[in-house]
């Protein structure tokens, strides 16, 4: 069943059609959620927020744009303000700054994929919410430039020089661990 | 390594290239082995972000957005009820207060017989000499 068609019938009070929609977007919304926010409590959270809003403005939804990017709209802007939100307890409480939170581990142990995995999100994790905002979108849920841009409400321009900043952080902080195996 | 080739190497990866970009772009590829190793360190770093893409929450995710939603509408509902129970009883009390109110000016008119809001409310008109020779100022002669 298409989206249309199960957000037709969600509309209509149809709860199964909902839970579907809800499982056959997990993926993207938890890549969305995870990759700006890592993989904490507070994540999942935001994962279920985003699909409540969903069920709630159903009815403001004109199917302008995917489904799918819908969802990640709302997902980026929800991460966004739980970083915000993060940023705001850290400076009144005292609390450890995000380069803190996600400190790298001192060697890469094995060569495990979860634990790249891990690298690489803690990595993600040290930039700057703006340069994570396009990594996530344009490297990790695989929108393109333009897209990241219309998602964001950023020029082009700044979508394209904030990804290649991005990349060069992200290149000096996983060259300990990567060398030039890669 | 020159900077404006390293700058259209990593604008080749996310923008189109003019054609006269990707010509420079190329030749400065063929002219540099460091150009050419830092392509493949981006082509792996890109790879190795898009491969640690989280694929889903924690187990039964969909059930639990399913009960966070049952649970906020079930909550809505109930403080809906509780305020419409709450408008009810305040205007059943509103028209029994009106009632007494009007039963009241009623017996008022009948008892005094005088159609005012003196005779309304069962109060004596008093004159603005009863009022000057209150009984504070009595008090207040004895005093002195």
């Amino acid at each position: 069943m298409t989206d249309a068609k199960l957000v037709s019938a969600a509309r209509q009070g149809d709860q199964e059609a909902f839970k579907e929609l809800v499982k056959r977007h997990e993926p993207r919304v938890a890549a969305t959620v995870i990759g700006m926010l890592g993989n904490c409590a507070e994540a999942e959270d935001v994962g279920q927020e985003t699909f409540i809003r969903l069920y709630k403005n159903m009815e403001k939804f004109r199917g302008e744009s995917s489904l799918a990017t819908y969802l990640t709209r709302i997902a980026i802007n929800l991460s966004l303000n739980e970083l915000k939100r993060r940023r705001r307890r850290g400076l009144l409480f005292y609390q450890k700054s995000p380069e803190e939170i996600y400190e790298l581990p001192d060697t890469k142990a094995n060569g495990q994929k979860n634990e790249d995995k891990e690298i690489v999100q803690r990595a993600i994790g040290k930039l700057e919410s703006k340069f994570r905002a396009v990594v996530v979108l344009r490297l990790i849920d695989g929108y393109s430039a333009e897209e990241t841009a219309k998602i964001l409400h950023v020029p082009l321009g700044t979508v394209l020089s904030r990804l290649s900043r991005a990349q060069k952080k992200l290149k000096e902080l996983l060259i300990p661990y990567y060398g030039d195996e890669r | 390594m020159n900077k404006k080739a390293i700058d259209l190497l990593y604008r080749f990866f996310d923008d189109a290239l003019t054609p006269e970009e990707n010509e420079e772009l190329n030749e400065a590829l063929a002219r540099s082995k460091e150009l050419r190793d830092e392509k493949d360190r981006i082509v792996a770093l890109r790879n190795e972000i898009s491969a640690s893409a989280a694929k889903s929450f924690r187990p039964f995710f969909a059930e639990r957005v399913m009960h966070a939603i049952t649970s906020a509408t079930e909550a809505k509902n109930g403080l809906e009820k509780f305020f419409e129970s709450l408008k009810l009883a305040f205007r059943r009390v509103a028209v029994v207060s009106a009632t007494a109110i009007l039963l009241l000016l009623v017996y008022n008119f009948v008892k005094s017989g005088d159609i005012s809001i003196t005779g309304a409310f069962g109060m004596s008109q008093e004159t603005l000499v009863e009022v000057l020779e209150s009984p504070f100022d009595a008090t207040m002669e004895d005093l002195l």
